[in-house]
């Protein structure tokens, strides 16, 4: 862990008070501030909140919106509701999948449903949402993923 | 300013239905997250910059409010007492809806919903709305949820008063029971009983608990709720506390996706109902005591379960317990507590204010009352609806739903998520309650509802939920965990066309074992989509392991595409999709796929919206080695 993490990490855990409660709550802010959340942060949590290290590292590994290892570049969610999947969210996903493996540096995260079905199958990047989506559009949705959110009608 | 007493209330509800009712017209943008993602936020500031401009602001307001419902035609706008309904706005359009709509009092047709070609600008000549009947989302649409006083203004917490002053625990109680309120995340559970028991149940602290959690891919209620009437929400829970005798309550909800726009409005409804006094010590003077927290998953369907829940709000693993340990009597950090989904707190206040009788006048003998579906897949119009229980299903999808897009075919009807299970087109005359959707082999669930057309294959859907409950499962269980680890096996080796007719015993043997031995419901409840498409779609399993043959074009190592002549107009539109560029032909003429460059993706096939590329019915070489 660097330096400047170390110290965020050391100001969001003196924030909270020492109760098992908040494990998540703060598990989630520390995944939020540095990206993931490295094995110093779980000792200092655990010792924080006074819970044994594995109690910590129980929780911290079950949930999907906690990462143990640090996310290299965009992280782009996919969506894979039912929705989404009956309008071939799966092919999206493939083909991130092969400009990952080219080289593209983004992470790929599925979520089991966004709720914004109407525009299935949706891709967020940079939390902006791409709707209607198709593998043919992907390339174009990483390139400019910076500008303006979904343009397409249902 | 903490309200002090009942009257103090009465008044304070009185200058809110005053406030209300300064402004003549009420333009109400949508805020919720299908439209919020479609640039909801810059026709809101558009809109009020140019009724601030035209010098209007003395007669109109704009506010930004929960799900209008149709997600389909995000962002939409309504404006007020008119009824326009105006979809896909663009903030270039608002200038022409101030111009048109609010100084001239037409309507500008480019804008307007239509159906079956023919424009409707008004809500109420709209059947998406027109066949409704709101109680949970009474307000959702209606009011802005970020302000509690125009939530006050539209009779919210007026029950909650009458509960409290004029009513007893047990007359509440039973008040509920009459409803026939039964639980509408899913289980179906009674309210009024889950209430008597918590009642009843000995602990020096008690808790009410609203499950948000709403992990069913294709549901969406719970959020548009949560973020468009907390405060039916609230009071809901309020009532519940006072009638179990609870003073701590949590409302738990994920925000495992980008830009959760229900957080933000609980927060503030949560504060603002602290703010009047109607959540903390000593309620409008009374000695009752109440205050609610909210509590955040962290992207794991299991916490849906019940006691998955209460283990994530202590700060544990969600790992589901016995069904034996009630959560009335050994819930939330092992005390009594009441637990129920978004939606049932939301009807509440409605059962507490007109009766529980009228609650029960709507819906079928065993499951009363409304029930909200969200609906989505394969139909025109994608959305929020409230229906009376017991409505057919062919009604939500042809008339709600606008029937099928690009010219397909309804062929079933996927329900109650990875829970339930899936209803074909031949029965979409049954009526939706709970009764009935489980004699057809599914489940009502929380209410989501997908509606799938002939290009879902119902094998490779079985596999998505297998694969769904795999990688959801909490591995508490040895069941759950590893008998399905066995079935994504078994179903993919059927979708890549190496699968047996004795695979299809196999998974029933086991999905038989999970449904005996699982310990809590999604682990018992876990085979039930595989099972009902052995029920209803047995054929397309045989195709796959008999004939070789995926007939919805899914399944890849099962189908080959090709395009019919008569069909195609050479829109070309195919050509530009094709990752491998395995489709040739010059635009306005034939195309045609090279199956040497063709890797059988499917693209093409869903892009087509002249339904000119099939799936190719192979030489039945399977059928014939045998």
């Amino acid at each position: 862990m660097r330096e400047e993490e170390l110290q965020k990490v050391k100001e969001i855990i003196a924030g909270y008070k020492p109760d098992q409660k908040l494990l998540l709550h703060c598990l989630k802010d520390i995944q939020h501030e540095v990206g993931y959340l490295p094995k110093e942060a779980l000792k200092m949590v655990a010792t924080h909140l006074g819970l044994p290290l594995s109690k910590v590292y129980s929780v911290a590994s079950f949930y999907r919106a906690l990462s143990l290892e640090a996310s290299a570049g965009d992280v782009v969610h996919v969506c894979t509701g039912t929705s989404c999947h009956c309008r071939g969210a799966e092919r999206v996903l493939e083909e991130l999948k092969a400009l990952q493996e080219n080289g593209k540096d983004i992470t790929i995260k599925t979520v089991n449903c966004m709720g914004t079905c109407a525009l299935a199958p949706v891709v967020v990047v940079r939390n902006k949402y791409f709707g209607l989506t198709n593998p043919g559009e992907v390339r174009d949705i990483l390139g400019r993923s910076t500008q303006d959110g979904p343009e397409k009608q249902g | 300013m903490a309200l002090k007493s009942k009257d103090e209330f009465e008044r304070y509800a009185k200058d809110c239905i005053d406030k209300r009712s300064r402004k003549k017209i009420r333009i109400l943008v949508c805020h919720g997250q299908g439209c919020a993602v479609r640039g909801a936020q810059d026709v809101l500031d558009a809109l009020k910059n140019e009724i601030r401009a035209q010098g209007l602001d003395g007669e109109a307001e704009v506010i930004p409010t929960g799900c209008h419902g149709l997600c389909s035609i995000a962002p939409s706008v309504i404006i007020e007492p008119a009824g326009v309904l105006y979809g896909n706005v663009k903030v270039e359009d608002t200038k022409k809806i101030v111009d048109v709509t609010l100084k001239g009092g037409g309507v500008i047709e480019e804008l307007c919903f239509r159906q079956d070609d023919k424009a409707l600008p008004y809500v109420r000549e709209i059947p998406f709305f027109a066949s409704q009947t709101r109680i949970a989302l009474r307000n959702v649409g209606k009011i802005n949820p970020y302000e509690i006083d125009d939530a006050i203004a539209c009779g919210a917490y007026q029950a909650f008063v009458k509960a409290l002053f004029e009513m007893t625990p047990e007359k509440i109680i039973e008040e509920v029971s009459v409803s026939g309120l039964r639980g509408r995340g899913g289980a179906g559970f009674p309210t009024g009983r889950k209430w008597a028991s918590c009642r009843k149940a000995k602990g020096e602290r008690k808790f009410v608990v609203c499950n948000g959690d709403e992990g069913d891919p294709g549901a969406f209620k719970d959020r548009a709720l949560m973020h468009g009437d907390p405060h039916a929400i609230i009071e809901g829970m309020l009532i519940g506390a006072y009638a179990v005798g609870a003073k701590e309550g949590f409302i738990f909800t994920r925000d495992e996706y980008p830009l959760a726009v229900h957080i933000f409005s609980l927060k503030k409804a949560i504060e603002d109902a602290r703010r009047i006094g109607l959540l903390g010590e000593r309620i409008l003077g009374t000695d009752f005591s109440f205050d609610i927290e909210l509590a955040f998953g962290g992207g794991a369907y299991v916490c849906g379960e019940s006691s998955a829940l209460m283990r994530s709000i202590e700060g544990k693993p969600p790992e589901p317990r016995a069904k034996y340990i009630h959560g009335t009597e050994k819930g939330l950090f092992d005390l009594p507590t009441v637990l129920n989904n978004c939606e049932s707190w939301a009807d509440v206040p409605f059962i507490i204010g007109k009766g529980g009788k009228v609650f029960a006048s709507f819906g079928t003998e065993k499951s009363k009352g409304t029930k909200v579906f969200s609906i989505s897949g394969a139909v025109k119009n994608i959305g929020l609806v409230e229906m009376p229980m017991g409505v057919p299903l062919r009604k939500v999808v042809m008339e709600v739903g606008g029937g099928v897009r690009n010219g397909r075919k309804v062929k079933a009807v996927q329900t109650g998520g990875p829970s339930g299970g899936v209803v074909p087109a031949s029965m979409l005359d049954i009526p939706l309650d709970f009764e009935n959707l489980q004699l057809a082999s599914s489940a009502l669930g929380s209410g989501g509802m997908i509606v799938l057309d002939d290009t879902t294959c119902m094998v490779s859907l079985a596999l998505y939920f297998v694969r769904f409950l795999l990688d959801e499962s909490c591995g508490k269980c040895t069941p759950c965990r590893e008998g399905l680890v066995q079935m994504e096996k078994i179903v993919s080796r059927i979708c890549e066309g190496k699968g047996t007719m004795a695979d299809i015993e196999k998974l029933k043997g086991l999905g038989g074992a999970m449904k005996l031995a699982c310990l809590c419901d999604l682990g018992r409840s876990a085979p039930n989509p595989l099972f009902a498409t052995f029920t209803h779609f047995f054929d397309e399993y045989v195709e796959h392991i008999q004939h070789g043959f995926c007939r919805a074009g899914q399944c890849r190592a099962l189908c080959s595409f090709k395009i019919v002549e008569a069909m195609c107009d050479g829109c070309h539109e195919c050509v530009e999709s094709c990752h491998k560029g395995a489709v040739f032909g010059e635009k306005g003429k034939l195309h045609y796929i090279d199956k040497t460059l063709c890797d059988s993706c499917g693209d093409c096939f869903r892009l087509c919206t002249r339904n000119a590329i099939v799936v190719e019915k192979p030489v039945l070489k399977k059928a014939m080695e045998a």
